[in-house]
């Protein structure tokens, strides 16, 4: 699915409480022209798993050690310019029901333990994204969490741009479900 | 230190900073006492735990609440699991400065500029008046960006759909400014020593829609009795150790814009908002609107004093003490560091997440589960900059 | 034969208590099988001897428990004998003089076990003050019983009024509203030793309940009263039950459970005493019998089982698991909770099939019996997960990591008793009552019945095949789908072990909350017990208090040391003297 043309829509309303909200709230379309997709895909991940996820895939982020700009930006993709529910993307509030697990932010001790019990927690198949430069290798601050080693794609950046995470995870996807 | 001394108390308490308590006029050397939260041996109640990871909170934090079912009777929270330790000490200032950008990514500006501050003052450089006011500009821009973000979340709690995108598409209009003026969404690598590499013209003109969206979806949400119930007398804060919009709901002008004169916001004829309600989510969400409000003036103020661009050959000195002071989005921020040869020989920081994280564990007693969230997003606590130590 | 030579083994045993603890509960244990061997050989078992094996099981089971408990109290041994001799006393009195040394025998002993814990003097006082005003009361009625009938042996009364009298009187000792929930049960069982506990909650209301069945035996039957303590009884069944549900100590739980029963009782006796007919008296009489025998084994073997773990509140429970424990404690909590095949069970049915026949007859009593029927009904489902909490909190929850439960075997007698009497209770209910059903299988001498008339039955139950259908069933249910498969995952608890817990008090919160407005509950956490207000006593205190400042008050007016208004008060007096005798003449 190329995402990049599903285009814009507008969010139309007469309820008095939503007034402000008809001028606003305009999707974008994808800018391919001025983006230059980064992600990387971890080819050896790749070639171990078949991970089929054809349709919606559920995300359950985690943050290891992160500024807060990681946070922000991840959270941004479900904003209306962004807007990730219309390819299919939703944010869960449990791994229990999540399919992939967004890691950010640096290795940290006490977070160790929290990583591995949510990828635990999670139903098979799964899969795990690493999003940003601290989760990817440190960054400038200390050493990435021991697992983003398993992650099938990596967003670089710092933050990287809701637009990059947008089109890691919609990489994500698509490496699965060939 | 041209600014603060090591004496007795005098001016208002703002807390802990390394060994010292930093009031707003003095360093005192004692320990600020912050009073532990003590929770009563009871056979009535038992803990409920929230966090470290759970899809409500977008940092990783542990509250573990005392309850009886329903009510919190009290509350004791572990902000450490996410600790980092930044390589600092040792570094020049340049390569410092990446790392402090990093401590909290909302904050970025606040840091840099503190700390860039608390480095000038050390160095005794002075700064012409096309970089006090990018300065405070970045500043006005950043506490706009938070308090949207802040209300948007505290709109989530209470799932209000359509103010919450409201608010996020302006908190993503702001972001875009920020890149278009600055060249990073974040502020990163904009601050240097005695310079500042960001083109700030015309930035007023394009904040004056936002501001005034945000202003009709203020008065949307004041309207709105589903929301307003949800914030009236939740989350009362009665201490007066506070700091930031938390300590103006309260009524008190605490706001380092006013007592530290780092930053010439006085001469824009700046005075702190303050609302005297109860100290309640209500008050601390009608403060970040009136702030958004009064931060867009200040920028237009400030945009006017831009115009004369000078740069001078910098006096510099390789050693010293130096306090750099700046009211961050949500209070004030404060680093006191020490420079050897130019490099990082102490340093200690002051955030007003720190400060006021106790204060919301006190002000959660005897409020429900579902009072929990409007509560501390109204704080605008981040944990990444309490979770955070200087190797 | 005088039976008052029972007495003389319950006297040595008493006496040689001052000398060595163990001998004396021996000798304690071999006195009450004569007792029981007595009743049953001698006597044959009748309604009120029936009270004496009753009382010789539960003294045996708590006797045999004390021989490892009492360690810790030197006078617990001869208060313990005392207290089982005023008892004994009282069973086997002749009149009502020997009735009531042995009430007062029984009352101070029991003071003085309280007063064993020396922490706190309040409940001993609060139990001797209760105990006291129900001796009172007792003599108030027995004097009008001799002015009556001119005679303190046991005989026929023409009157209701000394019954009316010494019924409240036996209340308090039952601590039956409006002295129930008057705390002082509750209060004096968490503060005595548990054998001692054991006696009170057993014996010392059973007292209760056999005065109350000896006088009502020899009083004329009355319609209005009988009503009247049904209406009391219902009310302690259910509010009981509400604050048991509610109870955060296992003692208090137990307390306020022996409320319930006896409130139970109480509707029972109220049933006999309205005085139907001929058949549904006698079916009365054996409700009563079998209410009485099942709750004074259960509340035994609880009392015991209390004993015999690491703490009394609930929360801080931390025994390690014990099978023999647990099955000793479910049968006895079955018991308790009225479920079958157990003796509990078949206490309870019939108790509601005397209400719903009663519900049946056109009159309009048939009113009141449905509504205390219900009450009941829905009072025994609260108990039932009152009952669920306490095992739940005691024995299944938590696998603790202090010691085993300790001195459990004379828990597990009490939990294999109840159910054996279950399985036996047609031996024990009168032939009468004892029928079969070839039809479906049941033969003759396994079915209790309950009769409308001596011809028409109403209902019946066979508890020996209902423990043989449940045993049936699980064992089918075993082979066919063998064990269940259970699949383990790790809980998702955020990230981390496993930190919260769950109270007891948050098990209790969904009636807090429906109940609201009776239970009113103090959730500040600082204070440690009592977090569920008992709106009955702050009422009692409150009178208390009334009172107090009412008798302050005329003393300071009335009898205020002065002259002048003393010698007016004998001048008034003395003209209402003469005024009133030359009226009366």
């Amino acid at each position: 699915m190329d995402f990049r043309d599903s285009g814009g829509f507008y969010m139309k309303t007469n309820n008095w409480f939503l007034k402000g909200l008809t001028k606003l709230g305009r999707t974008e379309k994808f800018p391919s022209e001025k983006f230059e997709a980064k992600s990387q895909v971890n080819e050896k991940v790749k070639s171990e798993k078949f991970m089929p996820f054809n349709k919606s895939l559920h995300l359950y982020s985690i943050d290891s050690g992160a500024c807060g700009a990681c946070n922000m930006e991840l959270q941004a993709i479900s904003t209306p310019h962004y807007d990730m529910n219309r390819l299919g993307l939703f944010f869960t509030n449990t791994p229990r029901h999540a399919d992939a697990l967004i890691i950010l932010g640096v290795h940290s001790e006490r977070m160790v333990e929290v990583l591995e019990k949510a990828y635990n927690a999670m139903p098979k198949p799964k899969l795990i994204i690493s999003l940003g430069d601290c989760a990817l290798s440190g960054g400038l601050i200390g050493e990435c969490p021991e697992i983003s080693g398993k992650s099938v794609v990596n967003i670089p950046g710092c933050p990287p741009n809701p637009y990059a995470i947008l089109e890691g995870i919609i990489k994500a996807k698509e490496v699965s479900s060939k | 230190m041209r600014l603060y001394s090591y004496d007795g108390p005098s001016g208002r308490k703002i807390g802990e900073i390394g060994d010292y308590t930093l009031y707003s006029e003095t360093l005192v050397r004692e320990k600020s006492v912050i009073k532990p939260y003590v929770t009563k041996e009871s056979n009535t109640a038992f803990n409920f735990i929230y966090g470290p990871s759970t899809g409500g909170l977008i940092e990783s934090t542990l509250f573990n609440i005392l309850t009886t079912g329903e009510s919190i009777k009290g509350m004791t929270s572990d902000p450490m699991f996410k600790l980092r330790e930044l390589k600092v000490l040792g570094k020049n200032v340049k390569d410092a400065m990446p790392i402090i950008e990093r401590i909290n990514g909302s904050f970025t500006a606040s840091h840099s500029i503190a700390f860039l501050g608390a480095v000038e003052d050390a160095m005794e450089i002075e700064l012409d008046e096309y970089i006090l006011m990018g300065r405070i500009i970045e500043l006005e821009l950043e506490r706009i960006r938070n308090h949207l973000h802040v209300i948007a979340r505290m709109c989530e709690a209470a799932a209000f759909g359509v103010p919450y995108n409201n608010l996020f598409y302006m908190r993503e209009k702001i972001n875009r400014l920020i890149e278009e003026y600055s060249g990073h969404r974040f502020f990163h690598n904009v601050n240097r020593i005695g310079e500042i590499d960001i083109d700030l013209i015309g930035v007023s003109k394009s904040l004056e829609n936002i501001c005034n969206d945000a202003k009709n979806t203020y008065d949307s949400l004041r309207d709105s009795k589903i929301f307003v119930d949800r914030l009236l007398d939740n989350g009362v804060v009665k201490d007066l150790d506070c700091i930031g919009p938390v300590a103006r709901g309260c009524g008190y002008p605490y706001d380092a814009r006013v007592d530290s004169t780092t930053l010439p916001y006085t001469e824009l004829g700046f005075s702190p908002v303050i609302e005297k309600g109860k100290g309640d989510a209500m008050d601390r969400f009608i403060i970040r609107f009136e702030e958004i409000q009064q931060s867009t003036e200040i920028i237009g103020e400030a945009e006017k004093r831009l115009k004369k661009h000078t740069t001078r050959p910098h006096h510099m000195e390789n050693e010293g003490e130096g306090l750099g002071r700046v009211e961050s989005p949500s209070g004030d921020l404060t680093y006191l560091i020490k420079l050897n040869e130019g490099k990082i020989n102490e340093i200690s920081m002051l955030t007003p997440s720190k400060v006021n994280l106790p204060v919301f564990l006190n002000s959660t007693r005897g409020n429900v589960f579902t009072d929990f969230h409007f509560n501390w997003e109204s704080f605008g606590i981040w944990i990444s900059e309490i979770a955070v130590g200087f190797i | 034969m005088n039976q008052l030579i029972l007495l003389i083994p319950f006297a040595i045993a008493l006496l040689t208590s001052v000398v060595s603890k163990k001998i004396s509960y021996i000798s304690l244990i071999i006195s009450s099988l004569i007792l029981g061997v007595y009743a049953i050989i001698y006597t044959g078992i009748n309604e009120l001897t029936f009270f004496y094996l009753i009382a010789s099981i539960v003294i045996i089971v708590s006797s045999w428990y004390s021989i490892r408990y009492d360690k810790k109290y030197r006078w617990l041994a001869p208060l313990f004998a005392s207290a089982v001799f005023g008892i004994i006393i009282i069973l086997l009195s002749y009149n009502s003089l020997q009735f009531l040394a042995g009430w007062e025998l029984m009352s101070i002993s029991g003071y003085l076990m309280i007063g064993l814990n020396k922490n706190k003097a309040n409940p001993a006082f609060i139990f001797s003050a209760f105990s006291e005003l129900s001796t009172v009361l007792l003599i108030a009625g027995m004097a009008y019983a001799y002015v009556l009938t001119g005679t303190f042996n046991f005989v026929l009364i023409p009157s209701i009024m000394p019954l009316i009298l010494m019924s409240v009187g036996f209340f308090i000792k039952m601590g039956i509203v409006p002295f129930m929930i008057a705390d002082w049960l509750p209060i004096a069982h968490r503060n005595a030793p548990s054998n001692a506990s054991a006696i009170f909650s057993a014996l010392m209301t059973l007292m209760g309940v056999f005065g109350l069945i000896k006088f009502t035996l020899l009083s004329p039957g009355s319609m209005s009263l009988g009503v009247v303590l049904m209406g009391i009884g219902a009310f302690s069944v259910f509010f009981a039950a509400l604050f048991e549900y509610v109870s955060e100590s296992t003692k208090l739980l137990l307390g306020y459970s022996t409320i319930e029963n006896n409130g139970a009782i109480l509707v029972a006796v109220g049933l006999l005493i309205t005085n139907l007919s001929g058949i549904m008296d006698v079916f009365i009489i054996y409700t009563i019998l079998m209410l009485s025998l099942a709750h004074s084994i259960s509340k035994t073997g609880l009392f015991l089982m209390s004993g015999s773990l690491d703490s009394e509140d609930m929360d801080t429970i931390n025994n390690s698991k014990d099978p023999t424990s647990t099955l000793g404690n479910i049968l006895v909590s079955a018991s308790l909770s009225g479920l079958l095949p157990t003796i509990g069970g078949v206490a309870i049915w019939m108790l509601l099939e005397t209400l719903f026949i009663t519900a049946t007859i056109s009159s309009w009593i048939a009113i009141p019996a449905l509504i205390i029927g219900s009450l009941i009904a829905l009072g025994e489902g609260i108990v039932s997960g009152a009952m669920i909490k306490f095992i739940s909190f005691t024995q299944l929850f938590r696998n603790g990591k202090a010691k085993k439960p300790t001195n459990i075997y004379p828990i597990l007698f009490a939990g294999i008793l109840v159910f054996a009497l279950g399985l036996g209770s047609v031996l024990i209910i009168n032939p009468a009552f004892i029928t079969g059903l070839i039809k479906v299988g049941i033969p003759n001498g396994l079915l209790i019945q309950s009769l409308t008339s001596s011809k028409t039955t109403f209902g019946a139950i066979a508890p020996i095949f209902i423990a043989i259908f449940i045993s049936i069933f699980t064992l089918l249910a075993l082979v066919f789908f063998r064990k269940p498969k259970i699949r383990r995952s790790p809980v998702w608890n955020n990230g981390i072990e496993d930190m919260a817990g769950y109270t007891s008090f948050a098990f209790a919160n969904n009636m807090r909350i429906m109940m609201g407005k009776i239970l009113q509950t103090n959730t500040d956490t600082s204070s440690k017990d009592n977090a569920t207000r008992n709106i009955f006593w702050d009422l009692i205190v409150k009178y208390a208090k009334l009172y107090q400042n009412i008798a302050r008050s005329l003393t300071w007016n009335i009898m205020n040391s002065s002259i002048r208004s003393y010698v007016s008060y004998l001048v008034i007096a003395f003209i209402f003297v003469i005024v009133f005798v030359t009226l009366t003449n």
